[in-house]
């Protein structure tokens, strides 16, 4: 699962970015999708328009060094970072207190997590569950997905509707305490 | 609680030390987090394409991050100094009350107290909240205080002790703000109403907001106030009708041990790792620090940080990496090109 990612791959030679027209082909190249994608996401419109603009102005304070291989692929990962930092702030202000240590329940906590996940995406076929990982944590398109596994485009659609479908009802008639954070964090 | 273990799960996931089990489950969270997106016409999405890259532009036109690191630092320490200051002031608001807000209006039968003397002055409410009236301030408040909400009216300046009880909120009207406490101590700083509100807090958190929604300018990109939590500090520019949020001068730390007394940890590291170092700062202050590449992973530490304030340590901590940070809003953001990694086995400790 997810095998092809990881947080170093892709920086190696580039396409960088000499000046600003290639920059803004770039930003009209992808801003819809990224938007779309962080949107999605954190389901709030001022968030997903910050995460864009504070990921392009980032890129741009940096394109001496950016060197990038696959440079769809780092901005999905960007935005996907941005949005877990975006939810860890979220959840850390509606923290009452900050302690220091993890706490004694964590690792119950953890366990709890999985099997009410596992409940959820255990229950889909291994195909179905690995095309919609790579559909909603990569943020790859239908096309890429068809092209990448070589099975048609619309036998991946079928897969991740599939998916949505069947978690929304399982996910919906699971009682678990998690369900109640995941969700109240993500209002 | 729940909630604090997913913040240790999403903190650890983010500084690049969890296990594979930690990893997947927030792969998995997050892949389930979709919602539908509303559609959009052509036209709104070339309006928002525009939106965007303007704000693009904006920000990269001027490219100053050192600069505005500087600003806030100095943005900060000028905000104690005009606190400081304060007291010096001719206080000429209080007859005559800003006619914009509905909280005075109210005000007439209500019990007032003005401090006339040049020092500080302790009042006890009814409820036991606590407030250290500076000098030519004034509060008031319904003689009997047994309302539903807890509210008081500030002309001027004050520190508010205020007695956790959740279902009496506790506010605070100035000028056109409404401060609303969820249990805590925190400085209110209202000059007079052509002036700015300042709002920092110390401990607990609150939630700062404008009185009358009819008042409220389109331009502030937040329509209803701003949160804050401990260290946080909230300016409001009366004008423009626009908060903004950033850092007190000098945080302090707010973590609690078990019995509710203030932290008194040491920060003492030897070959820590740097993200673990940021992350015990983050706990202890309560103040979310960003590490812009997760190439810091690499780093390690050691020395003794206790007694510095937080900003020294950092300059510290950065200058051990060659790195720096700069106040970016209510965060810190680092930024440096990190270390070779050193350690070749990072076997994830579940502390």
């Amino acid at each position: 699962m997810n095998s092809d990612f990881s947080h170093s791959s892709g920086l190696n030679s580039l396409p960088a970015i000499a000046n600003k027209k290639d920059f803004e082909e770039l930003y009209r190249e992808y801003w819809q999708r990224l938007y779309d994608f962080a949107l999605a996401k954190t389901h709030n419109k001022d968030v997903a328009e910050e995460i864009v603009q504070d990921l392009f102005v980032t890129i741009w304070e940096k394109r001496n060094e950016l060197k990038i291989t696959s440079i769809q692929s780092y901005l999905f990962v960007s935005v996907r970072n941005r949005v877990i930092t975006y939810f860890k702030q979220k959840i850390f202000a509606d923290l009452d207190t900050a302690s220091d240590s993890v706490a004694p329940d964590y690792p119950l906590f953890l366990d709890e997590l999985e099997a009410t996940l596992q409940a959820a995406l255990g229950q889909l076929p291994q195909k179905t569950r690995d095309i919609f990982l790579l559909n909603r944590f990569e943020g790859k398109s239908a096309h890429e997905i068809s092209e990448k596994l070589r099975i048609p485009e619309r036998t991946v659609e079928y897969h991740i509707t599939q998916a949505l479908r069947q978690l929304k009802s399982l996910l919906r008639n699971t009682t678990t305490i998690l369900v109640a954070i995941i969700s109240s964090i993500t209002f | 609680m729940s909630k604090e273990n997913f913040y240790t799960l999403l903190s650890r996931y983010k500084s690049g030390k969890c296990t594979d089990q930690e990893k997947r489950l927030v792969e998995q969270w997050f892949a389930i987090l979709d919602e539908e997106i509303p559609e959009r016409s052509i036209q709104e999405n070339g309006v928002l394409e525009e939106r965007i890259w303007n704000a693009i532009q904006e920000e990269t036109e001027a490219e100053k991050p050192a600069i505005v690191s500087v600003f806030w630092k100095w943005a900060a320490a000028a905000m104690v100094i005009l606190a400081l200051g304060w007291g010096g002031y001719r206080f000429q608001s209080v007859q005559n009350p800003a006619s914009t807000s509905s909280a005075t209006v109210a005000k007439e039968n209500f019990y007032t107290e003005t401090n006339h003397s040049d020092v500080i002055k302790t009042i006890e409410l009814p409820d036991s909240s606590e407030i250290q009236l500076s000098p030519n301030s004034s509060i008031s408040y319904e003689p009997r205080f047994d309302g539903v909400r807890r509210e008081v009216y500030l002309e001027g300046k004050a520190f508010f002790h205020v007695k956790r009880n959740t279902e009496r909120p506790f506010f605070v009207h100035t000028g056109e703000i409404v401060t609303k406490v969820l249990g805590t101590s925190f400085w209110v700083n209202g000059g007079d109403h052509n002036s700015a509100i300042e709002v920092s807090v110390v401990t607990g958190k609150v939630s700062v907001s404008e009185h009358g929604k009819a008042n409220s300018a389109k331009t502030s990109k937040i329509k209803d106030g701003v949160i804050l939590t401990a260290n946080q500090r909230v300016k409001y520019t009366t004008q423009t009708h626009s908060f903004e949020t950033g850092l007190v001068s000098n945080p302090i730390p707010v973590a609690t041990d078990k019995k509710g007394k203030p932290f008194e940890g040491s920060f003492v590291f030897e070959d820590n790792s740097f993200s673990d170092v940021i992350g015990r700062l983050e706990k202890a202050y309560g103040i979310e620090i960003i590490l812009e590449d997760e190439t810091f992973t690499g780093c390690l530490f050691t020395g003794n940080i206790t007694r510095q304030p937080l900003f020294t340590k950092l300059d510290l901590l950065c200058s051990s990496v060659n790195a720096s940070y700069e106040v970016r809003g209510t965060r810190i953001l680092i930024s440096g090109k990190g270390c070779a990694v050193t350690n070749l086995n990072p076997t994830p400790d579940m502390r």
